[in-house]
């Protein structure tokens, strides 16, 4: 599998989300406390969910085998996760495993699924259930929107009914008998803050946003305002304060997910029960729904927006060009102002020497077209200029060769 | 007789990251296809003459077996019609990830990669269209379903290319006649027409949409 480059941000980029984000403004017009659209889909079979959060998509599936328990827990199911980053081609092995170990701890080590009613024959047969969370695009705020489709497909799924009759177990198919949903607990989902510096943070980041931060926070919490994982990277040194702020967000976060989850897969069971209706992804691909076919951007709207012109933005009028110097750093490289600074002496003592030169010549120049009928004074004239000329030159030659980085100075030709 | 598809609905470019996508839709069976390139590759897969193409094949359950053969497939018929020899040493990856399976999942997989390609704007020679029939005692289906295709004693994968109308592409299951064949590539032959024209149209409603 090929992997691409990461996406490289411009340090303007960079510079705008940093200033945007001291004044609570962010790029696509939310708050710094808001979060992106988030829809939910239902596949054909039973836990499978494609989860939009913003232009974030995330899909889930969850399938069952049979197998054997672990030794020390006997009489428990298995919850097997696994994560697929494939899709977004940047990512390293290393972001993979730390997004599906946050789910991971998050889901399993929370125990918000009840294990133990997927066990079969103690200590011979019990359910695995195979989840799968395949990442299809990436926006930033993965860890929240791969346990919303972790937490969706779970509360979606159900397994088939089994009986045991004498150490044989019979699966019995959906029309035999109705398949049984999973005993979930509580709902824990996580969610992602990113700082920037002075401990100014966003909830919900993009990716653009994820990239330049200083660090970043996720917290996994449920309704019941039980904190089930924290972990808090990057470089931003966090007080108390702000991680407990953080952390009462992240509450009333999952009080409107659990709601939401539970809304929408109660939604689609329904749907499921009627006769005729339609399931699975093709109807939202038809109505071209926003969980699966549209990336759009909301508009923003655009206030207090005016022309203001920073100091640095200063409009060159003709008076200010003529005086303004261009350094010539190589054979085809220009600068105007002050770029790579140079705080050589014998660079000052060599444009003196150059200045000096050009004024001199200006001078012979303006009596050139004065004098033009004196022939003979004007040739000796011209000839010390030529001269002159070529001292200028050969200095020019003896500093490049003395100056290591091969600076050069000229009066524009255009603006004499 | 006129040949039956199921319902073909498409929607191109619904994925922010990838540089072509499309989402393609024949009756139940959805397929998600990501175009990224032509971009960098590393020294070792570079090819001085011609760019190099990765197809992957992901299934819905990553415990699943991977399907080499659909890969294989799919990476046959799109050596053939894309231009690789105007990108050398580059790298074009299609992966095509498998949303929902209700029979002719190899069909759909081409066809959205053929959509995908089209969206990213690689240059190909021409278009493909894929259909599948499957073959039982008494007739000859269409574009079947998984149960239809589950009863069914063969099927046969047939893929088109559209500058010739010419087949650059099979493959088979099961027990087939010789006239069962010819039959399955002349209603195959009228099915991809009509691809050929849902490809134009879907193209045409994007980029008025868009504009």
């Amino acid at each position: 599998m090929q992997r691409l480059k990461p996406k490289s941000i411009p340090s303007c980029n960079k510079n705008f989300i940093f200033t945007a984000v001291k004044d609570d403004k962010r790029i696509d017009g939310r708050s710094s406390k808001d979060f992106r659209k988030l829809s939910i889909g239902f596949g054909l079979d039973y836990g499978s969910s494609v989860v939009s959060l913003g232009d974030t998509r995330v899909m889930c599936n969850i399938t069952y085998q049979i197998a054997e328990p672990k030794a020390v827990k006997s009489c428990e199911g298995l919850l097997n996760i696994r994560v697929d980053l494939t899709a977004s081609m940047i990512h390293t092995y290393e972001k993979v495993v730390e997004i599906m170990r946050m789910i991971e701890k998050n889901v399993k080590d929370s125990r918000c699924l009840d294990l133990e009613s997927l066990c079969i024959i103690s200590g011979e047969k019990v359910y695995a259930l195979e989840t799968d969370i395949i990442v299809m695009n990436d926006d930033g705020n993965l860890p929240e929107c791969c346990s919303i489709a972790l937490l969706a497909s779970l509360s979606h799924f159900k397994r088939p009914d089994v009986s045991v009759v004498e150490d044989k177990i019979k699966i019995h198919s959906f029309d035999e008998r109705h398949p049984i949903p999973l005993n979930i607990l509580h709902y824990p989902f996580c969610t992602s803050f990113t700082f920037f510096d002075n401990s100014k943070f966003v909830c919900d980041p993009t990716q653009a946003e994820e990239q330049v931060c200083d660090g970043y926070l996720i917290v996994g919490s449920n309704i019941y305002r039980e904190i089930t994982t924290i972990h808090i990277s990057g470089k931003s040194a966090i007080t108390k304060d702000v991680v407990l702020n953080c952390c009462q967000l992240a509450i009333e976060r999952s009080k409107f997910l659990t709601n939401f989850v539970k809304l929408v897969v109660e939604q689609d069971l329904k749907k499921r029960s009627t006769e005729g209706a339609e399931i699975g992804y093709a109807p939202l691909i038809r109505e071209s729904s926003s969980v699966l076919c549209s990336y759009k951007k909301e508009e923003i709207e655009l206030q207090e927006v005016q022309e203001n012109y920073d100091d640095d933005d200063v409009i060159i009028d003709l008076e200010v060009a003529q005086n303004t110097k261009m350094y010539r750093y190589a054979s085809d490289t220009v600068g105007i102002g002050e770029g790579r600074g140079q705080n050589w002496d014998f660079i000052d003592e060599f444009q003196e020497n150059v200045e000096n030169d050009e004024n001199e010549d200006m001078y012979i120049e303006d009596e050139e077209t004065t004098n033009n009928e004196d022939e003979p004074d004007s040739k000796a004239k011209q000839f010390s200029k030529r001269s002159k000329n070529s001292n200028k030159y050969q200095e020019i030659t003896v500093e490049d060769d003395l100056s290591e980085e091969e600076v050069q100075i000229l009066n524009p030709p255009e603006f004499k | 007789m006129a040949p039956k598809l199921r319902d073909l609905i498409i929607t191109y470019n619904n994925l922010a990251n990838p540089d072509g996508s499309a989402l393609f839709c024949q009756g139940n069976t959805i397929v998600q296809a990501y175009v990224f390139g032509p971009v960098d590759v590393s020294n070792s897969k570079e090819r001085s003459e011609k760019a190099s193409l990765f197809v992957t094949f992901k299934p819905k359950n990553s415990y699943e077996i991977r399907k080499e053969l659909y890969e294989n497939y799919i990476r046959t018929v799109l050596e053939t019609i894309i231009h690789l020899d105007m990108h050398p040493r580059t790298s074009i990856s299609v992966i095509l990830q498998e949303m929902q399976d209700d029979g002719c999942l190899l069909s759909a997989a081409v066809n959205s990669a053929c959509c995908a390609l089209l969206d990213a704007g690689i240059p190909m020679k021409c278009m493909i269209a894929s259909v599948t029939s499957c073959i039982s005692v008494d007739a000859i289906q269409l574009d079947p379903n998984k149960e239809a295709s589950q009863k069914s004693d063969g099927s046969i994968v047939l893929t088109f290319e559209s500058s010739k109308n010419g087949i650059i592409s099979v493959t088979s299951e099961g027990e087939l006649t010789f006239d069962n064949i010819k039959e399955a590539i002349k209603l195959g032959c009228l099915a991809s027409k009509e691809i050929y024209d849902f490809y134009h149209k879907s193209m045409k409603k994007r980029f008025l949409i868009n504009s």
